[in-house]
């Protein structure tokens, strides 16, 4: 009787010790005494006998299912999902508002260049004027692509549940990429005011496209590596 | 042999079923389960434990101590009306089932 002892000691020490457990387990094991009786009186021998009972108890987790009990790590993610879920759908419209607003900022920056230049006459004024502004929203634009890239990355393992595999160089060379045509933006309009360079300056354009294009090409590459 | 899987959601009938006429406890129920399924159904004691005290809880059973010839305690179990009235429905679920199980059991194909 000692190994069906042992066996239900073990089958309930992981189990919260409730009266309602501890009655089940006392319960359970007078029974099987009584089993084990009968099994004897059967003619089985005490091996024969033990063997049939420990087949028959079931197991830990059998025990744990019927009696409700969950295991807790397995609720947790969950309730972290959702509320990443509901952060990040937060973040999208603030995301799309900064956006809204750097463009403003860029087109606000055109109309402040071209009214300072036409009140003051002073060139150093004007650049400071369109600059000031475009300088804002760059900042707006990096910050929150960077926040936009965090959270893609994120979403995208809740929703795969995959592991994200090259995050900080991938999210380098977006930011690099983010970052280029804003500063050539900000690079042709000080050169078109400033020296009036309108015309060789817009091949910035073109060679920031060609150089995008081979940091994407890069982090293709890469990616396919993996 | 059938396994616990299949027997799931009606452990509690063939439970109640077993007190209709008198009290009875644990290893006697489970020992008369096995006898009347001939053999092909043995449940298992987490399975038989856990339902007392599901049945219990729900108000569909009530137990007590009693005593056995050689002075051991027993815990015997008595079936409620509200017992009763949960294996009259039990059963009639299993018509149904049955009923619904039967028109997909096409003969010429076994």
């Amino acid at each position: 009787m000692n190994a069906i002892q042992n066996y239900i000691n073990a089958l309930f020490s992981s189990l919260p010790k409730t009266p309602n457990v501890l009655r089940m387990q006392a319960e359970m094991l007078e029974n099987l005494e009584e089993k084990y009786q009968a099994l004897l009186r059967e003619g089985k021998n005490e091996d024969e006998a033990i063997g049939i009972i420990l087949a028959g108890i079931g197991t830990v987790d059998e025990l744990k299912a019927e009696l409700g009990i969950r295991e807790e790590p397995h609720d947790i993610p969950k309730d972290d999902h959702h509320a990443f879920l509901t952060e990040h759908a937060a973040f999208q419209k603030q995301f799309a508002i900064a956006i809204a607003g750097g463009v403003a900022l860029c087109i606000l920056a055109v109309i402040a260049g071209a009214v300072t230049d036409e009140l003051f006459h002073n060139d150093i004024l004007t650049v400071i004027m369109i600059l000031g502004p475009i300088a804002i929203a760059v900042a707006i634009f990096v910050f929150f692509g960077i926040r936009e890239d965090w959270y893609e990355q994120r979403y995208k393992e809740i929703c795969n549940d995959l592991p994200t595999g090259d995050t900080k160089s991938s999210s380098l060379i977006t930011v690099v990429s983010n970052l280029v045509f804003p500063l050539a933006a900000m690079f042709y309009l000080f050169i078109g005011f400033q020296y009036n360079l309108w015309h060789p300056g817009w091949i910035i354009f073109p060679i920031c496209a060609i150089f995008v294009g081979g940091l994407e090409a890069i982090e293709a590459y890469r990616k396919t590596k993996q | 042999m059938l396994s616990s899987d299949i027997m799931r959601g009606y452990n509690d009938t063939l439970i109640l079923s077993q007190l209709l006429e008198r009290d009875s406890y644990g290893y006697e129920i489970s020992h008369n389960i096995q006898q009347l399924s001939g053999g092909v159904y043995t449940m298992r004691e987490t399975t038989l434990y856990a339902a007392f005290n599901r049945l219990e809880q729900l108000g569909y059973v009530t137990s007590y101590q009693g005593t056995k010839t050689f002075g051991r305690k027993r815990t015997y179990y008595t079936i409620t009306d509200a017992g009763r009235q949960f294996y009259r429905e039990k059963c009639e679920e299993w018509h149904v089932l049955q009923h619904v199980m039967q028109s997909f059991i096409k003969e010429e194909f076994i």
